[in-house]
Parts: structure tokens; sequence; C-alpha cells
């Protein structure tokens, strides 16, 4: 019995000595902010996880949301993401359904942790070459990402008819900052800085591994130049990648760059594992792999498009079933996303080239690109004759990619069916309404 | 709300009162049996008689006392006679004995008197469990209700919440489907959160178990989903229970702090008694069905209605003049648009035309349930001792659905010494689940949505028709797995010393452990590729309470203080392991699947609190009660971890006081007063910790943030005023108890919308206020007894529910399915919507403002069939615009309550419980898609039927369209109200008589027949008005999602005793 005393008394003294420690727990699998960037491994997931988040939906949002605006795909099967079908039949997707509310939040997402990894690298101890060189990489890493964002961003939520694009930070988000919308110019500008300063950082980074390299970021300044219409740049970007020697047109091989594999084609590629399917929503919406495939060409982008029958393009990564025209770049699942591929270097360049009046110089890349596909020769009558010509081409190259959308509005062209002038302030992302309601300096793009 | 009360009460009193007033008068002016006149005036008196029970068995040791000299007297005989010899003829009688009332009577010269002692019906000297001890129900300050084991025996119910149903005054008891093991939702004087859980806290034999759902399933696909979640207090079985305490108030509630502020659920369970050892045997069997099924559409019908539909649509694209829709809803070449729009591919139509499938009957079956208890219990002064077992198997009303449960408990009290006692009390219940999906996920909810009439079940060739569509709903019944297996641990072992004549110290260590293994299967019939899921998870939980009390009198003062500590901590711990693409069909596992993926999920939480309570009372008349709590939790930042919860609360026993104590009619009356704080806490683990979670780039190791720093966050502080009357009359024959309470919550747990460019979208945040008021009642009145005994008690709480506070907002927009809209003076989780205003009967113009402009009017064309709403300006519109919607609706019981009335008469015995609520509405959210199905391949109720036709049509129904114009949109049309008064459970007993069983050597034998939710009076018009949707939280609770049917059963069973 009186063990039990002491088993009682010793039963309340243990508790009462160890109660500061007992309630402070961390989580077991999830990282204090405090500590996540404090060094150098810790930067380095920082930076895989950004390209995590948006190695997959991000892409795929950009892509299907652009060719669902320039009307060039239809429903063929119900569509997972009703914010598609409003897209695409150009409903009145006003704020109340908050459309644009993913793709801007996984932008942000990745904007913040570049600029926490941007504002931390400085505190990093290089105590050898090999981590100043791991500190150069990731924070041209951190620039890079934030100037793609910016990029993506931009080309949704400008809206002409105020001038104003999206707000810009640079340095990590405080809870008391309302920021204002950038005009377009600024956020324009901020894209070609943070693309020059990663170009600036990332001198020697070559291995292409799905991580940004000095030529992703040259390709992506080539591409940014190149829709801003500084065609000098755009085409002094584009040389230095295709003279890089890095990488190779692989002449009728037109599928190469959509498979699990690193194509020679590819300038900057998204990874995906077989568990990991970055492709998988694009496999979903375009594969008729997939028995519920939804999307297919719409008959009248197929018309543009199929122009010339042994385009291999034409031949090999489409086809006509009668009921809609599939798309082959998304039949594999687990494929790698390549999100700039040395074709697009090649129209940039052909097409700078005939902005700047060197026609011929055009017509050189031009006909090496229809070499590529499998097409004869072709020459031009004038400027206007090479670049519908060039247009064309990137047309079909770009087919499904998400890209000719902005092309159009490079152009000044009528797009989904409306004329310029109404397109280009139609065709506009709102920005989110949670984003309004929160942050009074945020003012909304007009409703349509 | 005081008007309502009063007539309720007399209406009580109407039915109640005649009869048994008269009986009541006669008993206290009694008189006795047989009655013989003396004339005898000698000193020395002689009485003597009979003494027996209303049942006119007699009594023995009965102690019959001479009033004034109570040192003089005797006691009755085996045979229940007394003599005893009096001074004079003119002395009064007292008779006392234990668990009877007792009785004073004037000799008035009568030599002869028999008396009958009737059974002591006051229940105030019963012991109530509070936290950290018991007490008195007397001597109580704060509102707790009991609920006695033996109420909940033999419940249909596989749940021991589940059977609280209609029992108790302001514990609203919701069930969330007729699925076995399911979870059940209580909420005691209402909602007190908006995103926290506003589940009560539940406390078993001292340990605080987990509750709630605890099936997580992170399944690779939502196809594997089961909208389901699992109920962790299944594990606890009826039979075991003896007890069940429930503290409403925060005065009975503060003493468990943070953890209190929803009230707290104490359940005892059952020890052994001195004595013979006992053995009991139960077994009870029966049969359920769903209690009401809906008419969804006919094969013929749907098309029929979708032709209509098609038309409609054709003729409305003329009249608007719009080429392109008339050419989408081409009617030429015999509709082959329509064809080919509606048939899937493999179905012809001619087979289309000629099928009629009913995918409800797909679903649902014929449940079957069987339960076998059985029990020891025993002990002599040292040990007591209980052991009980049970086996439930039961066949659930949907097809595919089975739940097995395994209990077993050993209960032990061993007294070593006078001053020292140790026990435990120790459970085991094993379960295994068969479980189906429901609502979104399917089953049930495909067949009243996307699973059509038209389409066959099977094609020609006998193989599943539109197999992979997952709207097959027998393919995807039939193709399915889903199994759930249990294992819990739940025990306590205590050392209870007593020293120095009033110290008690008093040391419990519980734990309670839940492992769960599931597996989910879909095979390659219904999916690409066939896919699994396993999940292990395991919940480690363990209690420790320390507690020193004293107690004692001086005088006319009495004195209970304990104070103590408590520490709870959690382990949570989940591995999920997704497989896809299998060799075989035989191989499941996702072992032997081609692709991989695994998860694993850790969490913990700990709890650390000192407390205090102090009860004085003096002269047994005035009662104060002080407690305070200190708690800290590890789910708040170090600088908002410790937060104090005190309470205070005043009684007066009215009734003994000098000028009541001689009252005949009131014999107890007692005021109570309490306020206290309580919190909640019920929130996500580590919500204040700003992390990184990994989120790998393919191989490469990558964080991502998951949450920002948020070290403000806290409790909800609840503080609660309380106001009782306790009344008991005529010596208990009515008991009556009625508070009247205000619980007002502060700092309300929410999640609160930040920017994106925080690279997070929400936190958790304080922020807002609530209140809860109301008061609740209940009444028991032995109306007859005798042969015929009559019982009745009708509990009845009233509630509103008011947000008062959202931190300078008066509106907060809702995420998910738009559920969660919330508004100042609104009750959490009133819809936000359009008033909708009936259909048009014929073609009209109206003038509506111009939303963009009030000051121009626009002349809008309605025509005949549309949908009118109410627009802004209080105006007819059929034009829906969502700047219109405003809140309607009031989601939680107004009122609600339980009427039971238990007869016994001779052997037989009879107890029928009505439940009851009302004042509430259900917004049933998947009718917005019923009423506009053709576009969406959606089937509809067969109410469609009435739809507008012509000109002059008066109906409910629409006019079909293919695209109907508002069809996205949920408008107050989805909005019923959901009353109803059910018959919960009617019970109809027999055991066989005392003779019998000495004759068989048995202590009891009962059989008995039992029907559960057996009618329902409501005017609601789907499947079952008591719903609660599962998991959608507070504010998702009363929306409906494509619901489903109680069940109803009839069970009949036998105890044997010995």
């Amino acid at each position: 019995m009186a063990n039990i005393k002491y088993i009682l008394a010793f039963n309340i003294i243990l508790l009462l000595s160890s109660c500061s420690d007992f309630l402070n727990l961390e989580p077991e699998t999830s990282l204090s902010s405090a500590v996540a960037f404090d060094n150098i491994e810790g930067i380095e997931a920082g930076i895989n996880g950004a390209y995590s988040i948006i190695h997959s939906d991000w892409v795929e949002r950009q892509y299907i949301f652009a060719e669902c605006l320039m009307s060039s795909v239809k429903q063929v099967n119900a569509l997972s993401n009703s914010n598609y079908t409003q897209a695409l039949t150009h409903e009145n997707w006003s704020d109340l359904f908050n459309i644009s509310g993913y793709f801007w939040q996984m932008s942000y997402r990745t904007i913040d942790v570049s600029n926490q990894i941007i504002q931390a690298i400085p505190n990093i101890n290089a105590d050898n070459d090999k981590t100043a060189a791991d500190k150069a990489r990731l924070e041209g890493e951190a620039y890079f990402l934030r100037g793609l964002m910016y990029f993506g961003l931009n080309r949704f939520f400008a809206q002409p008819q105020n001038g104003l694009s999206v707000p810009i930070l640079t340095t990590p988000y405080q809870p008391d900052q309302f920021p204002f919308r950038a005009s377009i110019e600024e956020t324009k500008a901020q894209v070609i800085a943070d693309l020059e300063q990663a170009e600036s950082l990332m001198q020697n980074i070559e291995s292409n591994d799905g991580r940004a390299t000095i030529w992703s970021v040259r390709g992506m300044l080539a591409r940014a130049y190149f829709e801003f219409k500084d065609y000098q740049k755009a085409q002094e970007y584009a040389n230095l990648v295709i003279e890089s020697g890095r990488f190779a047109l692989k002449d009728g091989q037109v599928g190469s760059a959509y498979s699990t594999d690193i194509s020679s084609e590819n300038i900057f590629t998204f990874l995906s594992a077989a568990n990991d399917r970055a492709a998988n929503n694009l496999y979903e919406r375009f594969s008729i792999n997939n028995a519920n495939v939804q999307l297919s060409l719409s008959a009248d982008f197929w018309n543009q498009i199929n122009q010339e029958p042994t385009d291999l393009r034409i031949d090999e990564l489409h086809t006509d079933l009668g009921g809609g025209v599939a798309c082959h770049k998304y039949d594999v699942r687990n494929m790698n996303i390549p999100f700039l591929r040395l074709p697009e270097m090649y129209l940039i360049r052909a097409e700078s080239k005939a902005e700047n009046n060197d026609l011929d110089g055009g017509l050189v890349d031009l006909n090496r690109l229809r070499q590529r596909v499998g097409l004869s020769a072709t020459d031009y009558v004038n400027q206007s004759d090479l670049l519908e010509k060039i247009f064309h081409n990137r047309t079909v190259e770009m087919s499904m990619e998400g890209q000719n959308f902005h092309n159009l509005k490079r152009l000044e062209q009528p797009i989904g069916g409306y004329p310029w002038e109404e397109a280009r302030f139609k065709l506009v992302f709102f920005i989110p309404l949670k984003e309004i309601q929160l942050n009074p300096n945020l003012i909304q793009n007009e409703i349509w | 709300m005081k008007r309502n009360l009063l007539s309720l009460y007399l209406l009580i009193a109407t039915i109640v009162f005649p009869l048994d007033h008269m009986s009541a008068t006669i008993h206290l002016n009694y008189v006795p049996a047989k009655t013989r006149f003396s004339k005898f005036t000698d000193k020395d008196f002689t009485i003597s008689g009979l003494i027996t029970n209303e049942d006119g068995e007699a009594i023995f040791g009965a102690a019959i006392v001479i009033k004034g000299d109570e040192g003089k007297g005797t006691f009755s005989e085996l045979d229940g006679s007394y003599t005893l010899k009096l001074p004079n003829a003119e002395q009064t009688l007292i008779i006392r004995y234990l668990g009877y009332q007792s009785l004073e009577i004037e000799v008035n010269g009568r030599s002869q008197i028999d008396i009958v002692l009737y059974s002591d019906l006051q229940t105030l000297d019963e012991v109530i469990v509070v936290g950290f001890g018991t007490q008195k129900k007397r001597f109580t300050t704060g509102a707790i209700s009991k609920v006695n084991g033996e109420d909940l025996q033999n419940a249909t119910q596989t749940t021991v919440e589940g059977a609280l149903q209609g029992r108790v005054a302001g514990v609203q008891v919701t069930t969330s489907d007729a699925m076995a093991g399911s979870p059940v939702t209580i909420r005691i004087r209402g909602t007190s959160s908006i995103v926290a859980s506003s589940e009560p806290l539940y406390v078993v034999d001292g340990v605080p178990v987990v509750s709630g759902n605890f099936s997580k399933n992170n399944a690779s696909s939502w196809r594997l989903a089961t909208a389901h979640e699992s109920n962790a207090l299944s594990q606890l079985n009826p039979a075991d229970i003896e007890s069940i305490e429930i503290l409403k108030d925060a005065s009975a509630a503060a003493i468990y702090g943070s953890r209190g502020a929803n009230g707290v659920v104490l359940i005892t369970t059952k020890g052994g008694r001195k004595g013979k050892t006992r053995f009991n045997v139960g077994y009870q069997s029966g049969f359920s069905k769903e209690t009401n099924r809906i008419e969804m559409l006919n094969g013929s019908q749907w098309l029929e209605l979708a032709k209509e539909a098609w038309t409609n649509s054709y003729n409305d694209a003329i009249t608007d003049n719009d080429p392109s829709n008339d050419a989408t809803y081409d009617i030429s070449n015999d509709y082959q648009k329509f064809w080919n729009e509606i048939l899937p591919e493999g179905l012809s139509r001619e087979v289309a035309e000629m099928t009629n499938t009913d995918w409800i009957d797909e679903t649902l079956q014929d449940g079957f349930f069987q339960e076998m208890n059985l029990s020891t219990s025993g002990g002599n002064e040292k040990t007591l001792f209980y052991i009980g077992g049970t086996y439930r198997d039961e066949k659930g009303i949907f097809v595919g659905n089975n739940f097995k449960r395994y209990n077993a408990r050993v209960n032990l009290d061993h007294h070593p010494t006078e001053y020292l006692s140790i026990g435990a009390r120790t459970a085991f219940t094993v379960t295994d689940s068969d479980i189906i999906p429901i609502s979104w996920a399917g089953g049930l909810g495909t067949a009243q949505s996307q699973a059509l009439p038209f389409w066959p079940i099977f094609n020609e060739d006998g193989t599943y028709f539109n197999a992979q569509s997952g709207n097959n709903v027998a393919a995807e019944l039939a193709n399915t797995e889903m199994n759930q297996k249990g294992t819990s641990i739940l025990g306590n072992v205590y050392a209870q010393l007593k020293f120095l004549k009033n110290f008690t110290l008093r040391s419990e260590f519980g734990i309670n452990n839940i492992y769960k293994k599931e597996f989910y299967y879909r095979s390659a019939v219904i999916e690409p590729e066939a896919i699994s899921t396993s999940v292990l998870s395991e919940s480690q939980n363990w209690n420790m309470n320390n507690t020193l009390s004293y107690s004692n009198s001086f005088g006319r003062h009495s004195i209970d203080i304990v104070g103590g500590m408590n520490a709870t901590k959690n382990d949570y711990f989940q591995n999920v392991i997704n497989g896809e693409t299998f060799p075989n069909p035989a191989l499941k596992n996702p072992e032997n699947a081609a692709i991989q993926t695994a998860s694993v999920n850790t969490t913990q939480f700990s709890f650390l609190s000192f407390l205090g309570r102090l009860n004085y009372r003096f002269d047994d008349k005035y009662l104060l009660g002080v407690s305070v709590r200190r708690d800290g939790s590890s789910r708040f930042g170090s600088g908002n971890r410790w937060g104090t919860f005190p309470a205070v609360s005043l009684g007066w026993i009215i009734s003994e006081e000098n000028f009541l104590k001689d009252a005949k009619v009131l014999s107890f009356l007692k005021l109570r007063a309490s306020y206290g704080e309580t919190g909640n806490a019920e929130i996500g683990n580590f919500e204040y910790f700003g992390a990184f979670v990994t989120n790998n780039y393919v191989d490469r190791p990558g964080i991502v943030v998951q949450e920002i720093d948020n070290n403000s966050l806290s409790w909800e502080s609840t503080k609660q005023y309380d106001v009782g009357v306790d009344i008991g009359l005529w010596g208990g024959r009515v008991e009556a108890g009625v508070d009247v309470y205000l619980k007002q919550t502060d700092d309300l747990l929410t999640q609160v919308d930040v920017s994106s460019l925080s690279g997070v979208e929400r936190v958790t945040s304080n922020i807002g206020s609530l209140e809860n008021k109301g008061f609740d009642l209940s009444i028991t009145t032995h109306n007859t007894r005798g042969k015929l005994k009559w019982v009745s008690n009708i509990n009845l709480a009233y509630n509103t529910n008011q947000i008062t506070d959202l931190g300078g907002l008066d509106f907060i927009p809702g995420q998910l399915f738009g559920l969660g809209a919330i508004g100042l003076g609104q009750p959490v989780g009133a819809r936000y919507t359009v008033p909708w205003a009936g259909i048009a009967s014929s073609d009209i113009s109206l003038i509506v403002s111009d939303p963009d402009d009030p000051s121009l009017q626009n002349e809008i064309q309605v025509k005949g069939g549309d949908e009118l709403f109410i627009n802004q300006f209080g105006e007819l519109t059929n034009i829906y615009n969502p700047n219109d919607q405003v809140f309607i609706g009031n989601p939680t019981p107004l009122w609600s309550g339980g009427f039971t009335n238990s007869f016994s008469y001779k052997n037989f015995d009879l107890s029928v419980l009505i439940t009851f609520a009302t004042g509430h509405d259900l917004s049933n959210d998947e009718r917005r898609f019923q009423y506009a199905p053709f576009g969406f391949g959606w089937t509809m109720m067969a109410n469609g039927m009435e739809r507008w036709q012509n000109q002059g049509d008066l109906t409910d129904m629409h006019r079909v369209t293919w695209a109907a114009p508002n069809r996205n949109y949920t408008s107050s049309r989805v909005i019923t109200d959901a009353d109803f008064a059910r018959l919960k459970d009617l019970t109809i007993g027999y055991s066989f008589p005392k003779s019998l069983l000495q004759k068989w050597k048995l202590h009891d034998f009962r059989i008995y027949a039992k029907g559960t939710n057996l009618a329902t009076l409501t005017s609601y018009n789907g499947w079952d008005p008591e719903y609660n949707r599962d998991g959608a939280g507070n504010v998702g609770q009363s929306k409906s999602w494509l619901p489903s049917p109680q069940a109803r059963s009839i069970s009949f069973g036998i105890n044997i005793g010995l």
C-alpha cells in the first residue's frame, strides 16, 4: 500500500516537471518556415518545389485556356473542368466563377517562393567554390521562375483598355501589403529584367535535365522579346540558342518532343515520372487513348492548318476521325512536357529577320523547318507573303501548345470569332474576385 | 416563445393530470385499507397491521416509529405484519423503508392499520457523475442531464449516441445516413462554431476519446472515396453502459476547459455489484428497410420529357429568332440529332424506348441484423467485476453494406484495504465493415442523378452496359470493394487512496487506441485500369488524471474540494498506398500493381490542464460551486497557448426553507444560476505553424509552402449564462427541470481568405462572434401507479442561433459548392440564394428595374412555365441575377425534443418514444440539377411530370427545356421545410412471472419486440427529413447532396438473467 502512495506521487511529479516541453509539438512531416531556407539544400528544395507547382497544372491551364479562347478546340465529351466550358463558349465568365483563380494562385505561389529565395540567398554561407556556384545557379533559377510567372500572368491578365497588368512583388509578401496593378509596360520590363538577371547568374549552366539552363533563359528571352515585338533582341536571342550547338532539329521525327525522353529539340522541358504524370491533364483532354477524350480540334482550326497534307505534323500528329480531329501530342500520359522547343527559335528568328527586312534570311529558316517536316522548299513574293508563310508554319507547329492565341494577340488578328478591336479587350482574364475583395488597390478588368 | 411554452405545459397538464390528480389526492390524504374504530381509552394502546408495497407484496423490515419519540418503534415481520405499543391512541406513526416514500399516519384511535408503501419516485438522491467526481442530484448547481443505461439497452441503433436521440432536453441528435456505423451529429444547445467542430467532448470512464470521423481516405481517385465518414464512437457497446451524463451549461463543462464549449458527454460503464454472480444473456434480431423511397422518372417518362424539352428549346429558338439554336435543336429527321445526343455508344433507340431500369432498386435491399450479448457481474467485499461481450452482425439497407462488431469488456474494482481501491475499465472492440459509395461518390447518389432510366443494366452479350461511365450503378456496386477493419482499445486503470479521513488521492491512466485497415478497389470492368488503395491508420491517445479531493462537514457547512491535473496526448499515423494496373484481376493489393504511390501522414496534439473545483453547501439549502481550469494546447503558438476557464454557480433549495417545508404538493424546488467560460480548440493540429511540406519535382526533393505563420491563432471562447429551476411535486410524481441559457461564442475559429500573393489561400483565424440562446425543459410524470404504471417524459428544447459579428464584415462568401456563405445576423449555415417565386402560369410582360441603374425600368417578356424570382428591388422577374441573393432558411431546428411514454401492466411493458424537430429547413442542393436534368444527363424526380405545358397551367414544375436558362444556379426553390415528428421507438415486452422464474431457476426472463422509425409525420418530400450532410461541417450540414433514407426496423429479442 505504501508503494501505491509513491507511485501516485511519482506520477504527479513526473508530469508537472515536464510540462513546458509537453505542449511543444512540431509536425513531423513539415518544415518550419523559419528554417526552410537556412541552407543551400533548403534553397534547392525550394526551387524544386517551385518546379513541382508549375510543371503540370500551370502548363495545362495556360495551354487549354488559350486554345479554348481562340476557338481552336471543340468539346467532344463533357469537360471535367467547367471553367474550360465557359472559356470555350465565351460565356460570361464574370468574376463569379473565379476561372482565373487557380492559375493566379500557382503563379503567385511560385513568385513568393522565388522572392523568399532571392532574399535568403545572400545569407547563405558560401564556404567553398561549389556552394558559390550552386548559389549563383539557384538565384538565377529563382529569377528565371519569377520572370516566367510574370510573363504568363501578363499574357492573360493585361487589359489594354486600362493599360494594367498584374501586381509586381519582388520581395516576400507582407500581410499589410496592398500592391497596385503594375502597368503592362512595367510588367514587361520586369519579365525582361528577371530573365536577364537569370542570364547573368547562369552563364555556365548547361545540363538539360528538366531544370532551367542558360539556354532555357535565353530561349524565354527570345520568346518574350518576340512577343513584346522587339524583333532585334528576339532574333539575337533565338540566334544564340540555335547557334549554341546544344540542340538539333530532328528531321522527319516531329513526334520526338512528345515522349518520356528529352528530345534534342527540347530547350526547356518539364519532367514527368511514371507516377507523377505532368501531362496527365493534357492527356485526359486531348488523347484518344482516353475513352472520354474531351477536346478535339475545331473544324475551323483544322481547316486552317490542314493545307499541306504531307506535312508530317499534319500527317503524324493529327488524325481526322470524322467526328473530330484528334491531336496526338499528349498521347503518353507520363511524358515530359516540352515547354520550349528549337523549332520555335527558328520561327522566331525567321519572323524577326523578316520583320527586320532580312527576307532571304527569314526564308532560309522557314525552309529549314519545312525540310524538317518533309516539305519542299518554298519561296516568297514579298515581305507580307513571307510573314504569312511563317505564320502558317508557326500555327501548325504550335497546334494545341497554348501559344497561337498569344501570337494572334501579338499580330492583332481576329481571335475566336471576334474582330481584333473586340478580342483584345474581351479575351482577358478577370482578376480573381477574392483578390479584389482583399486588396482595395486592385482594379478589376472591365466586364465584357 | 413564452406563450408556446405555456400552452405546451398546459397541454401536458391536461393530458396527464385528470386521472393522476385524483390518485395523488387520495394518496396524500391517506385512508387505510381497513379501518376498525375502537373506543379504548386505556393508557397502553396496541396497534397492528400489514405493510405491503403497491403490488401487494409484503415488506419485510420497514421501520415503524412514533413521531416525536423516534426511539420507540418496531420493524415489520417477514410477512409484513407489525405490532406496536403506543402510549395512547392519538399518536402519529412514521413508516420508513429504503427506496420507498416515508409515510406519516395519524392513528386516530384505530387499532389496526394496514399500510401501503409507495416506491420513492424522487431521483434527487441519485448520484450524478460530474467531471472528476460525483455529486448528488439534489445538490448539483449545473445543467446536467442523465440517461440511465437501461434506456439504452436493446437499442437497435449501432451506436451509443444514436440511442440518445429524443431522450435529453437540449441535445439534438442526427444520424447522417442509414449506413451501419455511420457518424452521428450531436449538438448540445446549438451550433457554437463556424469552422471548428461543434461536437461535444466524449469522456468514457474518465478518458477523453477520439470521436468524429476516423477514416481519412487519401485515395488517388475520387472514385475510391466513399462520401462516407466512419464513426470512431461506434467502438462503444451500448450494452456496457451504466449511465450517460451530459454537461450542458458552462458551470458543469468548465472543468473541461478548452474542450468543453460544445458540452461534454460523460459515459460510465457498468461495474459489478456485491452478491451472487449474475449472468445475463441477450439476443435480438431484426429486419430493416428504408424509411421512405422517392420516385424518379421511369424510362418512358424521361424520354417523353426530354423530347418535350428538346422541342420547347427548338420553338424558343424560332421565337427568339436565333437560327444557330434552331439548328442545335434540330427536330427534322425524326429527331435524329436528339437521339444522337442522348444515346450513349452501344444503345439503340429501340432498346432505349423499351428499357425501364429502376436504379434506386439496384441500391437498396432489406437489411437484417442480429446481436448477441453475454455478461456476468458480481463480487464480494473486496472485489467487484463486470465482464461483457457482444457480437453484432448487420446487413444494411444499402446493397453491399455490412457491419460486424465484436466487443469485450472487463471492469474490475478491488479494495485491498478500507482506504485503498484499485481497478480497471478495459474494452476491446473489433469492427469489420463493408461500406459502399453514396451521395456524390456513387451508389444511391448516382441512382438519383446520372443513372438514366432508359439505360439497360446489361448489354445483350451479358456485359455491363456503359460500365466505364461511372453511372451504371449495378456495375459499380458489383465491381467495387470498400472494406474497413478496425480494432480499438479503450482502457483506464486507477488507484485511489483515502487518507486523513477526508482526503482522497486518485490517479488514473487511460488509453484509447484505434487501428484501422482500409481497402478500396475498383476493377478494370469499371475503370480503364483496376485501381486499389490500402490504408493503415493508427490513433494513439493517452490520458492521465491526478486529483486530490477533500470533503468534510462542519455543522451546517459542507465542503467538497477537488484539485488536480490532466494530460492528454494523441498521435496519429496513416499510411496510404495506391496501386494501379494489375497483372491479373485476381490480384488486387497495391503490392501487385504496376504503378504504386505511397503517402504517410502523421500528426499529434497534446493538452495539459490544471483544474480545481470547490462546492460549498450551507444548511443543505444554499449551494455554491466555483471551478477553474487552466489549459494549454499544442494546437496554438507558444504566445497563445494557455487559457483560463472559470465558472461559478449558485443554487438555492427553496423547498428546504421553513415556509415550504410542509408544503403538501411541492416536494422539491431548487433555483440555479451559473456563469462560466469554456473553449473550443477543435481545429487541425498545426494551423498556427508556418510550414513547408514536401512536394517533389519528379525525383528531386522539393518543398512548397503549406501554411504561413499564424501566431495569433487561439481558441474560441464561449461564455454561458444559465438559470434553471428543478421542481418536484407530490413526492417526485412530477419532476421537472427548466433551464434558460445564453451562450455567447467569441473569437470564432474561421477560415479567412488571404491574398494569393502570400503563397497560400486561406488561414484559420479568430474572427467574429455568435450566440445561441434558448431554453430546455424536461418533465417526468408518474401518471398512474399500482398495477398499471404509466410514466411520461417530455423533453423540449428551443434554440436560436445567430452570428453577431464577423470581424466588421457582414458577409463571408462560401467556397465549396457555394455551401459556405455566412452572414451577419444569420444562423450558421443559412442558404445564400435568390428567392424563388414559383412558375409563371402564362405569358406575361413585367417591368423590372435595371440592376445597373435602378432609375431605369426595363420591360421583360416572361413565357408561361418560366421560373420566377424576386429581385433585389422586390420585383418579380424571370431573370436569375446572383446579385439578388439573400439569406433564406434556418438550418437547425428551433424546437426539438422527445416524448416518451412507458407503461407496465402485470408482466407486460410498453414504451413509446416520439421525437420531433420543427422550425428548420433543408436545402436540397441536388435538385438544381434534378429540376433541369436534360442538358446534364441527369434524371428527375417523378413530379417532373407535373410540368407546365399549356397557357394557364398552375403548377410548381417549370416548362422543361433542353438548356434551362437558369439551370446552373440554386434558388430558394430547393429549400424545403423539414419539420417532422417521428415514432422513433416502440417496444413491447413481456417478463415471465417470478413463480415461473423460480421454477426455472432464473433471475429474469424477458422477451420483447421493438420497432424503430415506424412512422414519420412530415411535409418534407425527399428521402427523409432527418438528414445531416456527412463531413460538411457546421455550415454545410443541412444542405443536402443526393441524400439517402434512414432505416426503419422491426426486431425481436430475448433477455435471460441467471
